[in-house]
């Protein structure tokens, strides 16, 4: 489990392009969203690409994404429970 | 009465360096790449704005100079019309888009697909400056002050706006080819087509 999550800080890091942010930065409870990393709309639609790619999940409900992508931990959890690949 | 308007300030980044009102920001170096010098006048520029990095090339460059200008003669919350112009529209995103969708898994990042409109630069600087003004991109062959001149002057005359922020934006990962300058009553250059071409020719 924490190699999924160092490896889910990399991938976030460089495909949301937050160059400001370390790995070190991103704490397995830090929010994604909202007053923690302050990521947007376009950026939830990155990490859903991001699923369906490296995990082979597609996640079609928005209420689940809201749960999934609330923090690293959250969004290791499901991955592991539901990853095709 | 004809008004006589002038240009106030001006940004000019190249392959080559950043200058601004004649001085020059930063030189590239020479094995740097397009992206990561970009990178560098922004952090030359202290701007705090996370956002930045999430845009493409073209939106960069734009708002790059806009800030330096910003920086001299304050855009923030005014009436400041924008005036834009390039070549290649968003065509460096446009590919970058189309690319992974022709292949065997497609897939198509929706960061990417943001930015492909021209356009979209416009709306980066009315965010980060809080414009809710005129603005147009339009596409030319070449960098063209005949037609820039009068629409900013246009857009003055009629009252649509107080000041016009005008250029030429192009950006790829070879090539950064951008002149912004901002139109106002105030100033010592006057807007003329043959002081915007000069000011241009700032290699």
């Amino acid at each position: 489990m924490s190699t999924l999550k160092q490896e889910l800080k990399e991938k976030i890091i460089t495909q949301l392009n937050l160059e400001d942010i370390t790995i070190e930065d991103l704490q397995d409870d830090t929010p994604l969203f909202g007053d923690g990393l302050g990521l947007d709309s376009i950026d939830a639609l990155e990490l859903i690409v991001l699923l369906d790619k490296q995990y082979g999940i597609k996640l079609a409900d928005p209420k689940e994404g809201r749960k999934v992508f609330e923090t690293i931990q959250t969004m290791a959890d499901y991955i592991e429970a539901n990853r095709t690949k | 009465m004809t008004k006589i308007y002038n240009i106030k300030s001006f940004c000019r980044i190249t392959n080559e360096k950043i200058i601004c009102d004649g001085e020059i920001i930063l030189q590239k170096k020479p094995d740097e790449s397009v992206s990561d010098f970009l990178k560098n006048i922004y952090r030359k520029s202290e701007t705090n704005y996370p956002k930045f990095f999430k845009m493409d090339l073209l939106c960069k460059a734009a708002f790059l100079a806009a800030e330096f200008i910003s920086k001299k003669e304050n855009l923030f919350e005014t009436n400041t019309a924008l005036l834009l112009s390039n070549r290649g529209s968003s065509w460096a995103s446009d590919k970058k888009h189309a690319q992974p969708i022709y292949k065997e898994e497609p897939a198509a990042s929706p960061a990417v697909f943001v930015y492909t409109l021209p356009n979209i630069a416009l709306g980066e600087i009315s965010i980060r400056h809080q414009l809710f003004s005129e603005n147009l991109f339009l596409i030319f062959d070449k960098f063209s002050p005949e037609n820039l001149v009068p629409y900013s002057e246009q857009l003055l005359m009629e009252d649509k706006a107080e000041k016009v922020l005008a250029g030429w934006v192009e950006a790829d990962e070879n090539n950064l080819d951008v002149f912004i300058y901002l139109v106002d009553n105030k100033g010592n250059t006057k807007h003329t087509i043959e002081n915007i071409t000069n000011l241009y020719k700032i290699k």
